[in-house]
């Protein structure tokens, strides 16, 4: 199951970093779009980062060696699902420091998911031989 | 693989409970959302529980102890996915009826949830000796 988790998570991060990189300027409308709106539609948003957090911490308890990371990435997300959940109208407020451009972020946070995304797949790949 | 699902259950219940309960203007202005979206919100929300629920019953089939609050809510979930799904009208007839007690309803309704996600975080505990 730990593995799979593992897997499940490289896939995620590769994805959402092409993503992050290739569109984002869609990204960036999207997060102006949320700034603009009322603060419960941060609520979803928190709901779902904590339900896949808490998943990858239940089902990865890993705490030594490389795959630690996962094990934090989903610690990262429950506290950052918290937060969304008791504070949703700070959201708002961090993105109108940056807002309009979020396009560098964005890019630095792809650029940081692929290269994890990539590090995590590649380690997996050792670890089940299948390359 | 259950007692995974108890931490998942677990964390969920906990945060999302304190949410309600302490961010309770801002799940209402939520359900003003829903309410305006009518069936069609009736639908993905089906489906999110309908997710949800089978996902906790086909990994957490315990009929027995504390840990058996996890599974009465696979079911429940379960259960309000195939009305939201079979009878989508309901919902916002449901919504329209509770609107003038909303306040007091999400006030309970975060006490409880909470405090089953006490619960279960310390069944949790108490079975796997984690902490």
């Amino acid at each position: 199951m730990e593995q799979a988790v593992e897997f499940m998570t490289g896939i995620v991060l590769l994805a959402l970093s092409l993503s992050f990189l290739l569109r984002s300027r869609d990204w960036s409308n999207w997060l102006e779009n949320i700034r603009q709106d009322e603060p419960y539609r941060v609520l979803p948003i928190g709901c779902f980062t904590i339900l896949i957090s808490s998943f990858m911490v239940a089902f990865h308890p890993v705490w030594d060696g490389f795959f630690i990371l996962v094990t934090i990435i989903g610690v990262l997300g429950i506290i950052e699902g918290s937060f969304y959940l008791l504070f949703p109208g700070v959201l708002r407020n961090i993105l109108g420091i940056l807002a309009p451009n979020y396009d560098p972020m964005i890019r630095i946070w792809g650029a940081l998911f692929g290269l994890l995304g990539v590090l995590i797949l590649m380690k997996w790949c050792d670890a089940v031989n299948i390359i | 693989m259950e007692y995974a699902i108890e931490l998942m259950v677990g964390i969920c219940f906990l945060v999302l409970g304190l949410s309600i309960f302490l961010r309770t203007h801002d799940w209402i202005g939520w359900v003003g959302h829903i309410k305006q979206q009518g069936r069609n919100a009736s639908l993905v929300l089906g489906v999110v529980n309908l997710l949800l629920g089978s996902f906790i019953l086909a990994f957490h089939w315990v009929w027995e102890g504390l840990a058996m609050i996890v599974t009465i809510f696979g079911v429940l979930f379960t259960f309000r996915s195939v009305i939201l799904l079979l009878c989508p009208g309901f919902l916002p007839k449901m919504l329209e009826c509770l609107t003038p007690r909303l306040n007091g309803v999400f006030k309970l309704a975060g006490v409880i949830v909470t405090l089953i996600g006490a619960i279960v975080l310390y069944d949790w505990n108490m079975s796997t000796g984690s902490f």
